[in-house]
């Protein structure tokens, strides 16, 4: 939540690099750990007219085109993977983190680095649909901006040069990861599933996405910066072969996308309210601009347009006060959800979001080493929302003329062995968001730093 | 307290949202074309040769030798698609009976074959709309059946590879081979 105006610590290196001028140059190290409890509440479905028919494994059109995705029968369903029963957003996660930030040529030049790292797993990458296909696996709604991009791996560098006293710029990148994994495999027999001959391909590179910051002290009190982010996402290309006896083959490949960011342009303003010699009183805002209208989700789908995303201007307001060698600040923030009302197919849960931070920091001296010791912690709460499905039209021609509405995956005109499927009237679905669903919850951070000052 | 709520005012008096959705998530959308609406396309009833139309799946596949074999019956190595004659031999796999593939995969016409009636094992891959697909690979139809010009038509040599009300007459699929139709 770091308003992005006032020189922190390592951290800059992320969130804005023109920023390292302003860091004292040391080592940082740090524990923080996030707590989310994210609430997910399905509505009930209202009656059995909805559910899927058993018996459908060979449903086809009257002209022998198959129906799609075959779904699952309902009460098949609900016994074995119950709506809503693998969900996820109760979580804790604990990570260590450490920064380094040095100067150069008279202190002109400052180079930073930032690492944060989950305990556990050094990242989860925990992909999922947003729609009916999810049943075949969790069958529950997920939060789409939380869970496992809370263990996106976070590590990065940056440099900041000053040009004058007045103006600095800043150049850094984060490190994301693109990896390809394959998997042919040899099916000697097709009904003994359990032998399967497959070896693996599995490849890791490292991308970067680059940001750019720029600081602008236009006289002592006034401070404004700005700042760029490219996307970040972690890329994950899936391919896999089958190889039957007879020497046929078959394949089929797709990828799978985490962790996206957006483009996020930001721009913020500070102003030294109060400035003696033993006391600075500051406030600071900023603005953060996210092209979330371009967000890919975990299976590199982009929301349909009927269902964009919004591009969200998120502010925060923030206090700082240092009085001798003690600092001391607090911070406020809106983010709009960049996700609208899922009233069709798609269930991307998200909220809007406000947040409330706070923070100390104490320096000293020991050993002859100035140090700085600090603690921080966030609470944000996810205002609740909640949305109904609106009604699939009925469609005779067994044609999808609603693309963007909750699916019929029973068609009307869908037959077994020639003969219509009894219940296949009107809507049949098993998407987990049918008829409506509502979320909300809370996040809450808190992590203690030390800094060994150069 | 006020002056707090103030505060939290302020800052998120700018927070907005910038476009969103575009469109009525309740709009009709019609099927792209008739053929897509997952009906069989039913020929004229005159029952002759189908002039498939330049650049339609059923040219690139027959490319004039479905008006040559079924008018002629001469061309080497093609069946004889006179109605009643059962006794065809295709290479590889029979597609109009499904045999000759083994049990996780199915037979379709190859089309890469347009002089002599040859079947391809290929995999079933349900088709995401409710028209059907078809590669070197997969197919989308049922077994017995290929997909022609959008849409799942029934393979046939003879009337007796149709269903009751079907007859073996319409020249219009794949070379080599005949599609089921209404007999009136």
């Amino acid at each position: 939540m770091q308003p992005g105006t006032v020189g922190g610590g390592a951290s800059a290196a992320y969130f804005n690099p023109a920023l390292l001028v302003d860091a004292p140059a040391g080592l940082t190290i740090g524990f923080l750990t996030i707590a989310e409890e994210i609430g997910i509440s399905l509505d009930g479905r209202p009656s059995t007219s909805a559910a899927v028919p058993g018996g459908i494994s060979n449903a086809a059109f009257p002209n022998g085109s198959p129906i799609g995705n075959i779904p699952i029968t309902t009460a098949q369903l609900q016994a074995t993977h119950p709506r809503q029963g693998a969900g996820t957003g109760h979580q804790v996660f604990a990570y260590e983190y450490v920064g380094f930030v040095a100067r150069l040529f008279d202190e002109r030049l400052s180079l930073g680095l930032y690492g944060m790292v989950p305990d556990g797993n050094f990242t989860n990458l925990t992909a999922f649909y947003d729609d009916e296909r999810e049943q075949y696996f969790t069958n529950s709604l997920h939060p789409e901006l939380y869970a496992d991009r809370l263990t996106a791996i976070s590590i990065a560098g940056g440099a900041s040069w000053k040009l004058s006293e007045e103006l600095s710029v800043g150049l850094g990148a984060s490190l994301s990861l693109r990896a390809g994994v394959g998997a042919p495999t040899y099916v000697s027999n097709a009904g003994d599933l359990a032998h399967l001959l497959i070896d693996t391909n599995a490849n890791v590179n490292v991308s970067l996405s680059p940001n750019v910051g720029v600081s602008f002290r236009p006289s002592p009190r006034w401070h404004f910066t700005g700042t760029v982010h490219a996307p970040e996402k972690v890329d994950l290309d899936v391919n896999f072969t089958f190889l039957l006896p007879g020497g046929l083959q078959q394949g089929s490949s797709f990828p799978l996308v985490y962790d996206y960011m957006p483009w996020q342009i930001g721009a913020g303003a500070a102003y030294d309210i109060v400035q003696s010699t033993a006391d600075t009183l500051t406030v600071a805002a900023t603005a953060v601009y996210g092209k979330w209208s371009d967000y890919e989700d975990r299976h590199g789908d982009t929301p349909i347009s009927a269902y964009g995303w919004y591009d969200t201007l998120t502010p925060t307001l923030g206090l700082r006060y240092d009085h001798d060698a003690a600092g001391y600040s607090v911070d406020a923030q809106y983010k709009p959800t960049p996700v609208p009302l899922q009233t069709g197919r798609t269930n991307y849960v998200d909220n809007d979001r406000v947040g409330f931070g706070g923070g100390v920091d104490y320096r000293f001296s020991m050993f002859h080493t100035s140090m700085r010791v600090g603690a921080q912690a966030q609470a944000y709460w996810l205002v609740a929302r909640h949305q109904a499905k609106l009604p699939t039209p009925g469609e005779p021609d067994g044609v999808d003329h609603y693309p963007a509405l909750v699916v019929d995956e029973v068609p009307d005109t869908a037959q077994v062995g020639g003969m219509a499927i009894p219940g296949s009237q009107g809507l049949q679905t098993n998407n987990p968001g049918w008829p409506g669903f509502g979320s909300g919850g809370y996040v809450l951070t808190g992590g203690v730093y030390l800094t060994v000052i150069q | 307290m006020i002056r707090l709520r103030g505060w939290l005012l302020f800052a998120a008096l700018p927070a907005c949202q910038f476009g969103g959705p575009v469109g009525n998530p309740s709009q009709y959308v019609p099927s792209p074309d008739a053929a897509d609406d997952g009906s069989v396309e039913l020929p004229s009833d005159d029952a002759t040769v189908v002039e498939p139309t330049e650049g339609s799946p059923a040219a690139l596949v027959t490319d004039s030798s479905v008006d040559d074999t079924l008018e002629s019956g001469s061309t080497p190595g093609a069946v004889d698609l006179d109605s009643g004659e059962c006794n065809q031999t295709v290479a590889v796999c029979d597609p109009v009976h499904n045999t000759g593939c083994n049990p996780l995969q199915q037979c379709d016409v190859d089309p890469s074959q347009a002089t002599t009636p040859t079947g391809l094992c290929v995999f079933n891959g349900p088709s995401e709309a409710a028209t059907c697909t078809s590669s070197i690979v997969s197919e989308s139809c049922a077994p017995g059946m290929t997909c022609v010009r959008s849409a799942c038509r029934s393979l046939c040599f003879c009337d007796s590879d149709c269903s009751a009300g079907q007859c073996c007459t319409d020249t219009s699929g794949p070379a080599g081979f005949l599609l089921c139709q209404s007999c009136e």
